[in-house]
């Protein structure tokens, strides 16, 4: 049942966000994201051993190894969600806007019409170099919250997107 | 064009400042060390003597430097004599022409005029010495070149907008308010925060005081213990006495300083607020770049039948609050009439009213409530105090989490979109649908299981409109409606 059923513009005639087939993210992205979560685990686990090292006299042995059990358990964790998540993940352009999807436990959807996009740009990190991977940008008037950042994209598919944008930009 | 010819002063007077501020170490030495330099007195004063003349020369040299011109598509500024500078801004990127006047410049007879240019790194510019008729003229002429870029006729969804676009030639005024306005809303503003400032001034100032006395009391300091205490309760009933007086009286002297005279007026579609009395301010600032319209109110406030105005302009930077203009009260019986100038409704008709699910009620309560007192419970479990905190505690956020949940809610029509929050205070958020900028649906799994979901609707200027667990359908549509009326419109944003 929708609250719009007596609205004056007839709701069920508009291009609908529901049930849209998405592009997926290119599959090597899924070891980017890996790799960033191994990389913030690390620095975290290591955090925990050199404090433990240092004042191994004060802290019991026990919290150590309770402490580093949770942070392995979370590790695990974060790991199957972002796994199972990435088939989430996907990108689509509309006739008249942008929009990206993620997230299992926590589902977003961030849509961005083509009359708001002021710039986008294309950026590629170094480890993103390595697997030929890239993403895009897009920037609004809105701030950095509602500015739009597609990643995993193949370097071909960010020129791509990024010159179909700009061309749009221009006509809209 | 030159600015008036007073710039001289400013520009010295700013030159001054500017050396003060970095050299002020070099003249407190000299000061304090009076004596010991007053073999080399001459040369001393002969120094400052010359700084004064090169920051004089170097006054002149900036004001003649200086010319503002209409360019075909920008309006341009050349500055400088060492470093020539160019600053272009093309009409269209103009946001608001604002103008200020502080006491210095109201004793040479010139403003200062600002122009912002928001959704670029451009720094805002300054033109600091216009005479008052050059400064009008200039945003008059600004606000025409501006016009002209958008003589393509624009699809008008109300015909009586066009109508009033052409009669409204003259300025009309919306809003006056007078010192006894100014009085009630200064007692109606938030003292805790002035409270704080003063606090923060004052302890700094006591413990100065105690250092100097503190020799003094170890002499006497069983009678001055003996005497404190008994002192001691009167004492703190006065202190709290009096910095409630003085708070208040800090808040009512600064709202008055500030919006002395207010005046909001209206001219076509450009819309004028002036104030101050020390600093007077004017911001122009037209429809089209007015993203957000809100007002709020708190109990006092409404005991005393105003309302505090905000407009959120677009901001190139999220942070940059000042882009925000405040009207600091408005009686509410003058509502209407604002209401109507500015969206041409006396007050927003719903078609759609949309209200949050009990699970928001939980949620607050849960993560506020509940979890603290939980944690708090491990370890204080035993002592009597925690049950006693604790469930005034669990008591005073359910019953603001209800509240909350009562009064949270969206209203649409198919022009508007106005949400309404708060739990003892009220705020009121009000803009047109089609100037949102982008749009967010969220749902995590425990709401999916609800059936229930989250928007979030991003403006520029950062502010943003939270639709919160509201039903899946309804979240749909909205979303589907919001982005419509954007992708659909082709009415100027910004």
């Amino acid at each position: 049942m929708s609250s719009f059923e007596n609205f004056p513009i007839d709701l069920g005639t508009l291009p609908s966000g529901e049930h849209l087939e998405f592009h997926p993210l290119q599959p090597a992205y899924k070891w980017i994201l890996v790799i960033n979560t191994l990389f913030f685990f690390i620095l975290l686990i290591g955090g925990t051993v050199l404090a433990y090292v240092l004042n191994s006299e004060e802290i019991p042995s026990w919290i150590f190894y309770l402490t580093l059990a949770v942070w392995l358990i979370a590790l695990a964790f974060r790991s199957v969600l972002m796994l199972i998540a990435f088939n989430k993940r996907g990108w689509l352009i509309r006739t008249h806007d942008v929009i990206y999807q993620k997230g299992i436990l926590r589902y977003t959807m961030v849509t961005v019409p083509f009359t708001r996009i002021q710039h986008s740009e294309i950026r590629q990190s170094a480890v993103a170099r390595m697997f030929g991977l890239a993403k895009v940008r897009i920037f609004t008037a809105g701030g950095m919250s509602s500015d739009l950042t597609i990643p995993g994209l193949s370097y071909e598919q960010a020129l791509q997107l990024k010159d179909y944008l700009s061309n749009v930009i221009g006509r809209e | 064009m030159r600015q008036s010819i007073q710039g001289v002063v400013l520009f010295f007077l700013n030159a001054v400042r500017t050396f003060i501020k970095a050299f002020w170490p070099l003249i407190l030495v000299y000061v304090i060390n009076n004596e010991k330099l007053e073999p080399i007195k001459l040369y001393v004063f002969l120094g400052f003597g010359l700084i004064a003349v090169l920051l004089a020369i170097h006054a002149f040299l900036t004001y003649r430097n200086f010319y503002y011109q209409f360019a075909e598509n920008e309006f341009v500024i050349t500055k400088g004599y060492l470093k020539k500078v160019r600053i272009a801004i093309p009409y269209e990127r103009i946001q608001s022409i604002n103008t200020k006047q502080n006491l210095i410049q109201q004793v040479l007879k010139v403003q200062t005029m600002e122009l912002d240019t928001a959704g670029s790194s451009q720094k805002e510019v300054q033109i600091i010495a216009l005479s008052a008729e050059n400064a009008s003229m200039l945003v008059e002429q600004l606000n025409q070149y501006k016009s002209t870029l958008n003589t393509e006729p624009l699809p008008v969804d109300n015909p009586d907008e066009m109508v009033q676009e052409k009669v409204q030639e003259f300025e009309k005024v919306i809003l006056k308010l007078d010192v006894g306005d100014l009085i009630k809303i200064g007692i109606s503003e938030n003292h805790l925060k002035s409270a704080i400032i003063l606090l923060a001034l004052i302890s700094g100032f006591i413990s100065q005081i105690q250092d100097i006395f503190s020799g003094f009391m170890n002499n006497y300091e069983e009678d001055v213990e003996n005497y404190m205490v008994e002192a001691g309760v009167i004492m703190v009933a006065y202190i709290i006495f009096f910095f409630l007086i003085i708070a208040i009286l800090y808040s009512m002297i600064r709202v008055i300083l500030m919006y002395f005279n207010l005046s909001f007026s209206k001219n076509g579609t450009l819309f004028r607020l002036k104030a101050g009395l020390l600093n007077k301010k004017q911001w122009t600032l037209p429809y089209t770049k007015i993203q957000v319209f809100l007002w709020n109110t708190n109990p006092v406030r409404k005991l005393l039948d105003f309302v505090t105005l905000q407009f959120v302009m677009a901001a190139s930077n999220q942070n940059d609050k000042k882009q925000n203009i405040l009207i600091p009260g408005v009686p509410a019986k003058k509502m209407e009439l604002v209401m109507e100038e500015l969206f041409l409704v006396t007050h927003m008709e719903p078609i759609v009213t949309l209200r949050p699910h009990r699970v928001y009620f939980v949620r607050f309560f849960m993560i506020l409530g509940l979890l603290p007192v939980m944690i708090a419970a491990v370890f204080a479990y035993s002592e009597w105090i925690f049950w006693a905190i604790g469930s005034g505690w669990l008591l005073l956020i359910g019953v603001t989490s209800l509240l909350k949940l009562k009064r949270r809610s969206i209203r649409i029509n198919e022009r508007l979109i106005q949400s309404e929050s708060g739990a003892v205070g009220e705020e009121y958020v009000l803009m047109e649908q089609y100037k949102v900028q982008s749009v967010k649906f969220i749902q995590t799994f425990l709401q999916r299981r609800r059936k229930v979901a989250s928007l979030v609707l991003y403006t520029a200027g950062g502010f943003t409109i939270h639709v919160p667990y509201v039903s899946t359908r309804d979240a749909w549509d909205l979303y589907n409606l919001i982005l419509f009326q954007v992708e659909s419109s082709h009415k100027d944003w910004m």
